[in-house]
């Protein structure tokens, strides 16, 4: 996972979409350990409180899952845990995208490659 | 719990140094101070040790007062880089001295750590290298066991070995150990993403407090191209310019909202792109804001 220094993103949001790039591409699995925030904060050279932020939003959205002494570990995910409401929410921001770009004068078969490229390649 | 700074000012002869400084820091957390040459960060830092006595304002360290508790400054440490007593004498000689002073030192955490960075211990402290000195000034500081601690520049002239090295005993002693840290450095590419709070000191007071992550999450940086040659009004009385060459303007706005880029788009600038925001475009904009109606003296 890669923190961009040069992103208008805040970092802990980085961090969450980098930790759900890696769960996705496979790089972290059910039931992995993930990182410490101090480990974490160490590997980045970053802020603890700013990995302690994004860990946090992680675990609200049992993405990861603290177990109290042994550490925090990637939570399982299957169908039934969809959480409708907030694939809703990020399918609206997703539709808004789009339709920002077509107004940027951009063709709907080069926004299918686009999506194409990213599932193929895992390109951002 | 934390340590603050209440209402401190300084005056050499009728000249303010530093006026109403007000800071907090709690445990666990990392404060930048930040500001140009000379603004009395220093002065600052001197008057926390108690190297110069306030003309007024106070230190509360975990909800008491230093000046009614002198063994509170047990709960903070400082170390005056500049001009410290113990040049001439080795690292070792030096840590039996903090641990007079410190009954929370830490000597076997410091042993470990002078084994893990192979620092002499024959050597004198004004024979090692700038890295080292800088290394030690940073062991030194985490093993006293102070819950407070203030780095003036501990970054300054490190090469990249030692810079990692200082960053992970911070990080470390920030996440285990909550220490408070309170720094300050000119590198503002560096401190980025170590600090949660910068703030500005300008013209012997502080000018923004940003808390960085909320920050990045309300303020967007924009650099815009409008068609008249004014500047819209809107945009002077949201933002503050980082830069303005001919008619591309940079500017920043710390509250930006749907209301205010849509009335940038009712504008139909030539070009409206966002920027990626750094601490030295908050640095930046904190000290040019007021410049004309401050007139600096």
């Amino acid at each position: 996972m890669q923190i961009n220094k040069t992103s208008s993103k805040p970092f802990y949001e980085q961090l969450i979409s980098g930790i759900k790039e890696d769960i996705f591409k496979g790089i972290l699995q059910t039931d992995d350990k993930v990182p410490s925030v101090r480990e974490m904060a160490k590997i980045h050279e970053m802020n603890p409180n700013t990995v302690s932020k994004a860990y946090k939003v992680l675990e609200s959205q049992d993405v990861l899952v603290t177990v109290k002494g042994r550490g925090t570990y990637v939570k399982a995910t299957n169908e039934s845990d969809r959480d409708e409401r907030q694939i809703q929410k990020v399918r609206t921001i997703l539709l808004d995208t789009i339709k920002e770009v077509t107004y940027l004068g951009v063709q709907e078969n080069e926004i299918h490659d686009w999506i194409k490229q990213y599932f193929e390649k895992g390109e951002s | 719990m934390g340590f603050e700074i209440k209402g401190l000012s300084e005056k050499i002869g009728d000249k303010d140094i530093l006026k109403d400084i007000n800071i907090s820091l709690v445990p666990g957390e990392i404060v930048g101070l930040i500001g140009r040459n000379g603004v009395g960060k220093t002065t600052l830092f001197r008057s926390i040790a108690g190297q110069y006595i306030p003309d007024t304002g106070d230190i509360l360290i975990d909800d008491q007062w230093i000046k009614e508790d002198l063994t509170l400054k047990e709960k903070l440490f400082y170390l005056d880089t500049q001009n410290n007593f113990f040049d001439s004498y080795t690292i070792d000689k030096i840590a039996d001295f903090y641990e007079l002073a410190y009954q929370t030192f830490d000597r076997e955490k410091y042993n470990n750590w002078v084994i893990e960075y192979d620092l002499p211990r024959q050597t004198k402290y004004r024979q090692f290298s700038k890295g080292m000195q800088g290394l030690f000034n940073i062991v030194l500081a985490f093993s006293t066991g102070a819950p407070y601690v203030i780095l003036d520049e501990p970054l300054d002239g490190l090469d990249v070995i030692v810079r990692k090295q200082v960053f992970q005993i911070i990080i470390d002693a920030v996440s285990e150990d909550q220490r408070g840290v309170l720094i300050s450095s000119h590198n503002l590419e560096e401190l980025d993403r170590l600090i949660d709070r910068a703030i500005v000191l300008k013209g012997s007071h502080i000018v923004s407090d940003y808390r960085l992550e909320d920050t990045r999450s309300e303020a967007r940086k924009v650099q815009l191209v409008f068609k008249s040659k004014e500047i819209p009004t809107f945009v002077k009385e949201n933002s503050r310019a980082i830069s303005i060459q001919g008619r591309v303007v940079v500017v920043l706005f710390e509250h930006y909202s749907a209301e205010l880029e849509a009335q940038i788009q009712a504008e139909d600038p030539a070009l409206f792109e966002e920027l990626p925001l750094t601490l030295e475009d908050l640095f930046r904009a904190s000290i040019s804001a007021k410049e004309s109606t401050e007139g600096e003296k």
